[in-house]
């Protein structure tokens, strides 16, 4: 089933959301790696991998909110109280936001310190902005702060996944495992 | 005295051939020397913002002319400020070094069709090599364009030294590219 159901999440939401997770995984380590390792043909390398990483990232979240807002999102369990439904959807929504954000933040550094990029290698990535150091300080800066929120809603995120299941003992976590059911 | 006179006939013909060839003055504002170096594949444009051209030059006995070309290395410019401090290392361009190249024709030929060739050695980052500069010449009314492109191996020059001499991240080869707007000068 590829749609999502009142009661489960569909395969092309599930694909969408494991491939992003380990995606994201290997793009805060591409991140760090590049940001650390001494200027040498290694470190641009990286940063390729991370840049392309990233547009693949971006084009993914643009997919996976077109898909969502196409899609019912399967319903929460019964009995949640208000603040817990609140708090899920504000997170969603939150999440939602940053993997568009961080991507396009790291698209104006590189735009802004005006350094050529071949994504994977393929085709060149235009500039969305025009080549200025202080706007490459700025959305470095952005960018990195960003990381630091998503990793906080992250956190929580799977925090919350955790006590619906172990706590709530709803399907919440189970419903979005492969071949979870309902 | 035939040999005096013989050697007098050869001398006779340098004279001409060099004080024949028209003067030609640069004009900074029309003339551009511009490279472009690859980044993973892609093509990114460069400038040398100060530069100067000498030119003795008549197209039709292009082998009395000459050619110098003095560049003022540390105004290279990529349009990227973290790209331009880094070239400004010793790994790569040196300036603090190697803040002049130079290059300096030893012949110029013509190759048919408003087209020439100049042959000499290229000092650049300490390393003299010699290199071929083919330029197309247009010229009206005591104005004149040269134009032309080449391609150079920036590890023949230590340019890039290093890890990067064996990667090619940034690309071993650089095109070059100019146009230099001249004018004549009147004697």
């Amino acid at each position: 089933m590829l749609r999502n159901t009142a009661q489960a999440w569909g395969s092309v939401a599930k694909v969408l959301h494991w491939s992003m997770l380990g995606l994201i995984v290997v793009q805060v380590s591409l991140g760090w790696a590049a940001d650390l390792w001494h200027l040498s043909p290694t470190k641009i390398e990286l940063f390729i991998w991370h840049k392309s990483t990233g547009i693949l990232l971006l084009l993914l979240a643009v997919l996976r909110i077109g898909w969502r807002l196409c899609n019912p999102a399967p319903q929460p369990p019964d009995g949640l109280p208000r603040w817990e439904r609140a708090a899920g959807i504000a997170t969603h929504v939150v999440l939602y936001v940053l993997i568009v954000a961080i991507p396009l933040s790291g698209w104006v550094i590189n735009s802004a310190a005006n350094i050529p990029l071949n994504v994977f290698w393929l085709f060149p990535l235009p500039d969305i902005t025009a080549p200025s150091k202080p706007l490459a300080n700025l959305a470095a800066r952005v960018h990195f702060g960003l990381y630091i929120a998503v990793s906080g809603v992250l956190c929580l995120h799977v925090a919350a996944a955790l006590r619906h299941h172990f706590i709530r003992r709803n399907d919440v976590l189970v419903r979005m495992l492969p071949g979870g059911r309902p | 005295m035939n040999i005096v006179r013989r050697a007098l006939f050869v001398l006779s013909l340098f004279a001409v051939s060099t004080v024949g060839a028209a003067e030609w003055k640069m004009l900074p504002q029309g003339s551009r020397l511009g490279f472009f170096i690859t980044y993973a594949g892609q093509e990114a444009p460069g400038l040398f913002h100060r530069f100067a051209t000498e030119l003795q030059f008549d197209p039709s006995a292009p082998a009395g002319g000459r050619l110098v070309v003095t560049v003022t290395v540390p105004s290279a410019d990529l349009d990227s400020e973290d790209i331009n401090a880094a070239i400004a290392g010793p790994e790569w361009f040196d300036f603090e070094r190697f803040a002049e190249a130079r290059f300096v024709s030893e012949s110029i030929v013509g190759a048919g069709d408003g087209h020439f060739i100049a042959t000499g050695p290229l000092r650049l980052k300490g390393i003299e090599r010699v290199i071929e500069v083919p330029f197309s010449w247009s010229e009206a009314g005591g104005l004149a364009h040269m134009r032309g492109e080449l391609t150079l191996q920036r590890t023949a020059f230590g340019i890039g030294t290093g890890e990067w001499a064996g990667s090619d991240v940034i690309g071993r080869k650089v095109r070059v590219r100019f146009d230099v707007a001249l004018q004549r000068v009147h004697e």
